[in-house]
């Protein structure tokens, strides 16, 4: 029988403590996977989950819980979609405000907060992001996860070298398997991002939706940064809403969807349905390459003093507002976006007009930040 | 399929890991295998 020596000794302690650390990062990792709470509104007609559309998706992380406000009144369908890149809070909680909030007197309104659920329980390596954050309310702090910008990689992995995008045959980087807005059309027997993006484009078929907004952020360098991207059979909705925000003091750039690059919302809902398809995009320097400290901070007050020097510089083109990109603002612009749409959208067609109610103003949003039009946490049981 | 099939190499790459680390002599490489455990474990046990 061997004896054990020194270096058995040494090797069963150095597992052991690898042991102790991977169970504190696995606490961690699994936290993740706890759901953010969603307190809805009384409007709230039912909810429900996105393999209804698409069955395929039962029982993964790719089943995301969508909310349905029917006013009950004969009008338009509009879809909005939060969370398509989880490390994109603005839309995320754009989406959460408006579930708390909504109530629909005329149409139906469809919300999804978090289209890309499987993101939400991981954070994207070597960016240092935190893994949540929270936001006061009037009576305790409500918390969410702080994502990546695909799915989580338990979900798919590993990544091809190349992602080939179907029925195009466009072919982007290997990661890009797992980012949502580049999977559409989709299919019920692709990988988990096709296959939600084929349970959403069911939905917007089964549904016949009518107006569909898809709500992101990028950083401050990105060039399409408060933007409306729309499909070009939306150019004139655009144009009349882009126009209604600026007597509001909000300037919008207006962009037409590619033709060519595929696989992303405004292009393909618009190109496979009826619906009039539009993408937002806030300027969120967390995401941005000249951001300093990576905190729960910058989240929520988006104030950063190395872009602040590249403002005073002016070297290069940056969308970023020397009182910082917070999280009000960039909530208020999306559900502003929204409004403006929805407005021309109206006007457009009075016979079947689109009427919301209870959302708050840009002005409301930045004058009492969002915390104001979130519900209380309930409270903790002793 | 291919998922699993890499979980199994992780497997595979966690035992030779384990058995470098019961052989060596150096505590330093001893060290250094322990901490290429833990990412291994993590994506073994579907944590990571």
């Amino acid at each position: 029988m061997k004896t054990m020596q020194r270096h058995h000794w040494t090797a069963i302690g150095f597992l052991f403590g690898a042991l102790i650390l991977a169970g504190i990062a696995a606490r961690d990792f699994l936290r993740m996977r706890t759901p953010d709470l969603i307190i809805p509104s009384d409007g709230l007609s039912r909810t429900g989950l996105l393999s209804e559309y698409a069955p395929d998706l039962a029982g993964t992380n790719g089943d995301t819980p969508y909310y349905l406000y029917d006013s009950r009144n004969p009008g338009p369908t509009m879809l909005v979609l939060g969370g398509t890149h989880p490390n994109e809070p603005a839309g995320f909680i754009a989406t959460v405000v408006m579930v708390e909030n909504l109530r629909v007197a005329q149409g139906r309104v469809f919300v999804i907060p978090q289209a890309c659920l499987s993101g939400f329980s991981a954070t994207e390596p070597l960016e240092g992001y935190p893994e949540r954050f929270s936001v006061p309310t009037s009576s305790g702090e409500r918390i969410f996860r702080f994502g990546s910008r695909g799915a989580n990689p338990l979900d798919h992995w590993p990544d091809p070298l190349v992602y080939l995008h179907r029925p195009s045959g466009q072919q982007l980087s290997g990661n890009e398997t797992r980012n949502l807005n580049r999977s559409y059309p989709g299919r019920s027997d692709g990988s988990i991002m096709e296959r939600v993006a084929n349970g959403i484009m069911r939905l917007l078929e089964t549904e016949r939706v009518t107006l569909a907004f898809d709500l992101h952020e990028a950083a401050p360098e990105i060039p399409i940064i408060n933007a409306i991207v729309v499909h070009e059979k939306a150019r004139d909705l655009g144009g009349m809403a882009v126009l209604n925000l600026e007597f509001e003091g909000l300037q919008y750039a207006l962009e037409i969807s590619p033709q060519n690059f595929r696989g992303l919302s405004h292009r393909e809902w618009g190109d496979g349905h009826a619906v009039l398809p539009i993408l937002m995009e806030t300027s969120n320097p967390i995401q941005g390459r000249l951001r300093g400290p990576t905190d729960v901070d910058l989240i929520l007050r988006g104030v950063d003093i190395r872009y602040q020097t590249a403002l005073e510089v002016g070297r290069m083109r940056i969308s970023y507002d020397a009182e910082g990109e917070s999280l009000a603002k960039r909530v208020g612009r999306h559900l502003a976006g929204i409004s403006a749409v929805v407005s021309a959208y109206n006007e457009m067609y009075p016979d079947s007009p689109l009427m919301l109610e209870g959302l708050p103003a840009y002005t409301e949003l930045l004058s009492q930040g969002v915390g104001a039009f979130l519900k209380p946490p309930p409270p903790v049981q002793p | 399929m291919l998922y699993w099939i890499y979980v199994v190499i992780a497997g595979i790459v966690l035992a030779l890991v384990f058995r470098e680390l019961v052989r060596e002599r150096q505590w330093r490489l001893q060290l250094a295998l322990a901490i290429i455990v833990i990412p291994l474990l993590l994506r073994i046990l579907q944590v990571k």
